[in-house]
């Protein structure tokens, strides 16, 4: 069952519907125009552009995309590069360089 | 931005009319809210209702505003008066209102919820003097519905401890 309501409540709320209807006299205009062409517009910061670019989840994704095949291209480099300066590293550490075959 | 402005204004006004004290409150308010939107414009993101949005903004300078006068109250002469017996002060009704019996009951209204909370003022007067539901409080004021409904009925609960004794603050 439902609490019956308040007489205080309901006495409020009547005070409340009485002033709805009440309403301010007109603001200035003038000034109020005058006040906003002496404002600056604003001008967004760095994060806000950046954010701004970055929050469509085409963009997220793209950037994903970019930065596994750079990564991946990146990784195949420098498993090259470890593979050609390999022979060299065994050379100078006295092993035996190009399989082994000289000595 | 000159011609948005004209055309918000009159709503800007009318919600900001059920925090404000006095007239010339009211037009600092408006002001105010108007130079938020001028300097938070690109805050504003183009898929959204710009309407929403600009009654946030309008929402957050009253609610701004119920805060600074409830710490104006809380240091100024009010105390002195409280502690004497005495009344808050009235608003400041000095412009001439379209409907008399309208304003006598908005100072009368504003005067009780000036008692509570600034967030108690802000809530039951979108409530009850705009016709605001309460998940439209809650999506404006960033809580959930409710946590909304628990505070509503808290203000109202405070609001009738007032009514039964209004020397209470």
């Amino acid at each position: 069952m439902n609490t019956p309501p308040d007489p205080r409540d309901r006495a409020f709320e009547e005070l409340a519907r009485r002033a709805r209807s009440d309403a301010p006299a007109p603001i200035d205009q003038s000034a109020l125009l005058r006040a906003i062409r002496q404002t600056p517009p604003a001008r967004a910061g760095w994060w806000e552009e950046f954010a701004a670019i970055f929050s469509r989840p085409a963009v997220l994704a793209g950037c994903t995309a970019a930065m596994v095949v750079m990564l991946g291209g990146a990784g195949w480099m420098a498993w090259d590069t470890w593979q050609n300066v390999l022979p060299w590293v065994d050379l100078i550490n006295g092993g035996s360089p190009l399989g082994g075959g000289i000595l | 931005m000159e011609q948005l402005v004209l055309c918000c204004q009159p709503e800007v006004a009318r919600l900001l009319w059920r925090f404000a004290r006095s007239h010339a409150d009211l037009e600092d308010l408006v002001q105010e809210t108007f130079l938020r939107v001028v300097r938070g414009i690109h805050t504003w993101r183009p898929d959204r209702p710009f309407l929403h949005w600009l009654r946030r903004v309008t929402v957050n300078a009253g609610r701004d505003y119920c805060r600074r006068q409830a710490v104006r109250r809380r240091w100024t002469a009010e105390p002195a008066a409280a502690a004497a017996g005495g009344e808050p002060a009235a608003p400041e009704a000095v412009d001439p209102a379209p409907d008399p019996a309208a304003r006598a009951a908005a100072d009368e209204v504003k005067q009780l919820l000036a008692t509570l909370p600034p967030d108690d003022y802000a809530l039951l007067a979108l409530h009850h003097l705009e016709g605001w539901g309460l998940a439209d409080i809650a999506r404006n004021f960033g809580w959930t519905v409710t946590a909304t409904k628990l505070r509503a009925w808290r203000a109202r609960a405070r609001l009738r401890a007032r009514l039964e004794n209004p020397s209470v603050s």
